[in-house]
């Protein structure tokens, strides 16, 4: 029967690998010849690592069986220890096939197939097959003492061993070998998954066996999927069984060097604190100064070196790549090499295991689907092998991963029709959208056929689920694609999540965190008053903020609090998320600290507004804010493809793409006046001021059989007084925002002029014209609409157009 | 009445406005007297707040609104902290009684005069002296809150 579900070396206790079986040993039908060297990673340091590991490893394995083999004699007939057994052997043969040990894969295959036949029937284990099992084991030893002496398998013959081995399995049970190419799809071992769910009396020994056999003819699904839809268990106990998998792997290896230091360091924390204690009983207080100081040294250098327990180098993750390349290259018809720069970087632990998913899935679609066949590319003057290059490096404080190759690149035609086949655009808004904004459009949710965002690993899966699984631990991924040329995924990641720096700030009763990464400035505000109003857009409150509007967000009102008192100063904390800037109003600013992450409990994990939690200096509890979250939820940012098209709008009115300036001028009351760029105008209308009517707290007038929303351009943009006088016309020029018509009004339409002269501000962006020898202030019309978003598509509802 | 309790159960008691509920003992970890209780803003009804449980954040539920009990109002709530899938969990409740030692044969199932969905929620009842204890199954609740509260947010705008 084939085991052919066990990942490559998963003994190791603190990597998780997701690869497809070992299809490799299909190409070693015969068990020997060294038809595998050509998969030897061409970085001999790396191999020397790896062979190290190996060799612990396997004798940690080794003991373990011969354990078992043991406790098997009394039991004969235990399939659980029988299965453990296997497990271990089974990753043994496929790291020496991966390594190049034929004589260990070959012995171990045939331990194996001794096993099976006890397993598959009703044999016991007999005296006779435990003495050549355990030889077997000392065999095995020493080709691991030589192997580690000299670098070889040595020169003992193994061929009478496994004669001996042969004769002792039972002659009724032809041998079988993992002949069969397994699907690509699931990573849960069938001594695994299935084992620990019978175990658990949460499934039938023959369920499992015909779910396997499904497997076996094709079906894509994971082991515990095809028994949930079939109904044979539960699916808790599913994510149970994965549960008990998974705590197998959540130790670390961890340098005993680093450890004594950090012993050191934590008996010095000791001292110092007595030293403290000692200080404040004596009545001593003046005299904490310097211990404080030393205090904050200790933890600061204790602070670091723990962090450091945690980093892990970024080639833990990337060693399983060269064998997963090279089985899919196998699989695909295709000739590919891999190339990895800079696998030392170091990254967090935690990190490191969101990332295994992701960059395998990259891996797997690049191999798939962006590199050609060796016949396409020699067609196309390209060296038959294809590259796939992985680098890391230290930027800026993230880690930087690029995951490139040479290949065909992104089909953006292709991309353009799918992605209106699915659903996720119009066919005109996709017209609309340059290449690399398509592009972009292969992390829309829905793009690929099956995406379920907590199953990575299982189903086939969009890279939505890759992009949502990397923004997960405060990163981003970015595409640049050439056709003909090939593909390049940038991912960008944050050193670490644990200890961040963040700003405590308060709110009603309570402080909370805000993370520094996404702060941009500390405004102080005000008071509210008379002579310094709220400004507001469209009824949404703004700030004029270094020449822009920002959309505001008062915290208070966002949880209910009661509004402060009038006259109260309060302070704007500005924030980013996700390119976009806008303002929270706080209460108090109190301090910048680096903080420790705490996770929020069970029932808080769906809340939108925070991200976790975390322990001031005197023992109180701040919620961290998460800025995504709460930017989302008040509705100030949108999402990133929407965002595009409006980026689109605006490049399409950058001075630098449009050779005329054609600009109309508006008269404001009180004899202001403002120019618009006319290309950004759809329709310049008259209506009535008294057609103006209230929804949502908007201004509106219906207009064409909808409702049209106005700005009043005087107050929105400071320049001038409203243009809404009763009993009067305005003029509206109908804008586009985000596919809706806004009207932007003014009290009167003056003129249209072509090329004046212009003033420019220093980044270059127009500032006015020279209009009728006056000075004429230039207004993004698509900045002011942006400002008042909030007001414009309120939160839940869609916009009425 | 066997087969609602296991053994002879200890139970650990508290109040929570006039009712007499308990848990199993074992499932308690401690009991907090006074604990700073940090709001959540716009969280699920039931969610009491946060506290800091010696240096871990542990959530502090509203038992009684899970089982649609009112609470006295007291100031200073006692918070009986159990293990609840993984992580601590804190039940905000009146007053602390004794932990009682029951005897399963004694136990009865809970109360026909409260609806199903009530009843669901209990393991038993045991009759003292002058009250009904009512004995709670905790991971049940916990389980089930957010379907009990529906997930209507606190504190809307």
């Amino acid at each position: 029967m084939s085991e052919r579900a066990q990942p490559v070396a998963c003994d190791l206790p603190h990597l998780i690998i997701v690869t497809p079986r070992p299809k490799l040993l299909a190409s070693n039908r015969a068990g020997t010849g060294p038809a595998t060297k050509e998969c030897r990673v061409d970085e001999s340091d790396g191999m020397e690592e790896i062979v190290a590991e190996f060799l612990v490893e396997s004798r940690e394995g080794l003991d373990r069986i011969e354990g078992h083999l043991v406790t098997l004699e009394d039991a004969p007939h235990d399939l659980h220890i029988i299965s453990e057994i296997f497990r271990v052997l089974h990753t043994l043969k496929g790291t020496c096939s991966y390594l190049g040990l034929p004589k260990l894969e070959s012995v171990a295959h045939r331990a194996e197939t001794v096993l099976s036949t006890i397993r598959d029937s009703d044999h016991e284990m007999t005296t006779e097959m435990a003495d050549v099992l355990l030889a077997t084991m000392d065999t095995i030893r020493l080709i691991l003492e030589s192997l580690e002496r000299s670098g070889t398998e040595g020169e003992s013959d193994v061929g009478a061993f496994i004669e001996e081995l042969e004769r002792v399995t039972l002659a009724t049970k032809p041998q079988r070998r993992s002949t069969d190419l397994p699907p690509i799809a699931a990573p849960e071992a069938r001594g695994r998954l299935g084992d620990l769910l019978v175990s658990a009396g949460a499934a039938e020994r023959s369920d499992i066996e015909r779910a396997l056999a499904k497997q076996k003819a094709g079906d894509g699904r994971t082991l515990g999927d095809i028994l949930v839809d079939e109904g044979k268990t539960r699916q808790e106990s599913v994510n149970e069984a994965i549960g008990k998998q998974r705590s197998e792997e959540s130790s670390i290896r961890v340098d005993v060097s680093l450890l004594d230091s950090l012993m050191n360091m934590v008996g010095e924390l000791v001292l110092c604190r007595n030293q403290i204690q000692r200080q404040l009983s004596d009545g001593n207080a003046s005299n904490l100064q310097a211990p404080a100081q030393r205090l904050n040294s200790i933890t600061t250098e204790l602070q670091n070196a723990v962090m450091k327990t945690r980093l892990q180098p970024i080639g833990r993750v990337w060693n399983k790549l060269p064998r997963l390349v090279r089985d899919l290259s196998r699989q695909c018809g295709k000739n590919v090499r891999i190339e990895m720069h800079g696998a030392e970087t170091e990254v967090d632990r935690t990190i490191l295991e969101a990332l295994k998913d992701p960059l395998t899935h990259m891996v797997r679609n690049t191999i798939g689907h962006g590199i050609e066949t060796g016949p396409e590319r020699m067609a196309l003057g390209k060296e038959p092998e294809g590259l796939l290059r992985l680098t890391a490096s230290h930027q800026g404080g993230k880690v930087q991963i690029d995951v490139s190759d040479d290949g065909a690149g992104m089909d953006v035609d292709k991309i353009r029709t799918t992605a209106v086949e699915r659903g996720i655009v119009t066919k005109d808004e996709v017209d609309e959208l340059t290449d690399n904004e398509v592009v972009h459009l292969i992390f829309a949710p829905g793009f690929s056929t099956a995406s379920s965002v907590n199953n990575l690993s299982g189903r086939g899966v969009g890279m939505d689920v890759v992009r949502i699984n990397i923004e997960r631990i405060g990163g981003e991924v970015d595409i640049t694609t050439g056709r003909g040329q090939g593909t390049t995924f940038t991912i960008r990641i944050p050193l670490t999540l644990a200890i961040i720096p963040a700003l405590i700030v308060c709110c009603g009763p309570n402080r909370y965190a805000i993370p520094q990464v996404s702060l941009l400035e500390l405004v102080h505000l005000e008071p509210v008053s008379a002579e310094n109003p709220t400004e507001e857009v469209c009824g949404a409150p703004v700030y004029r903020h270094r020449g822009h509007l920002l959309p505001i967000v008062d915290l208070r009102l966002e949880f209910g609090l009661p509004p402060t008192a009038e006259g109260a100063a309060r302070q704007l904390a500005v924030l980013v998320c996700d390119g976009r800037e806008f303002g929270l109003v706080i209460d108090v600013v109190e301090s910048t600290e680096e903080i420790v992450v705490k996770p929020l409990g069970r029932s808080l994990k769906d809340n939108q507004l925070f991200s976790g939690a975390t322990i001031l200096g005197d023992g109180s509890v701040a919620l961290i804010i998460d800025v995504v979250g709460l930017a989302v939820a008040t509705n100030v940012v949108r999402t990133s493809l929407a965002r595009s098209e409006s980026r689109l709008k605006a490049a399409s009115v950058d001075p630098e793409l449009t050779e005329d300036l054609t600009l109309i001028v508006l008269g404001l009351g009180d004899g202001a006046r403002i120019a618009l760029r006319l290309s950004g105008v759809d329709r310049l209308e008259e209506l009535p001021v008294g057609s103006i009517e209230q929804s949502r707290q908007r201004d509106v007038v219906q207009y064409r059989g909808g409702v049209l929303p106005i700005i009043d351009l005087g107050p929105a943009t400071g320049l001038g007084a409203s243009a809404l006088v009763s009993g009067q016309t305005m003029s509206v020029a109908v804008h586009t925002y985000e596919g809706r018509s806004i009207g932007l009004a003014a009290a009167r339409f003056l003129d249209i002029v072509a090329n004046p002269s212009v003033v420019r501000a220093t980044d270059g962006t127009i500032e006015s014209a020279i209009i009728d020898g006056q000075v004429t202030d230039l207004i993004d019309a698509f900045q002011i609409m942006e400002a008042s978003r909030p007001m414009l598509v309120p939160v839940g509802a869609g916009l009425i157009s | 009445m066997t087969g609602l309790l296991p053994a002879i159960s200890q139970v650990c008691t508290f109040r929570i406005g006039s009712a007499y509920l308990g848990i199993e003992v074992l499932d308690v970890q401690e009991v907090l007297f006074r604990a700073d209780v940090t709001w959540v803003p716009r969280a699920e009804r039931g969610i009491y707040g946060l506290i800091n449980l010696r240096g871990q954040i542990a959530t502090a539920i509203d038992i009684g609104m899970c089982l649609g009990l009112s609470r006295s109002g007291a100031a200073d709530p006692v918070h009986v902290v159990i293990r609840h899938g993984g992580e601590s969990v804190s039940l905000v409740v009146d007053k602390i009684g004794d932990v009682l030692t029951l005897d399963p044969e004694l136990v009865d199932p809970p109360p026909v005069t409260l609806d199903e969905s009530k009843r669901a929620l209990l393991r038993g009842a045991y009759q003292l002296d002058d009250d009904l204890l009512l004995i709670v199954d905790i991971r049940r609740v916990l389980s089930v809150r957010s379907e009990l509260l529906g997930t209507g947010c606190h504190g809307a705008r």
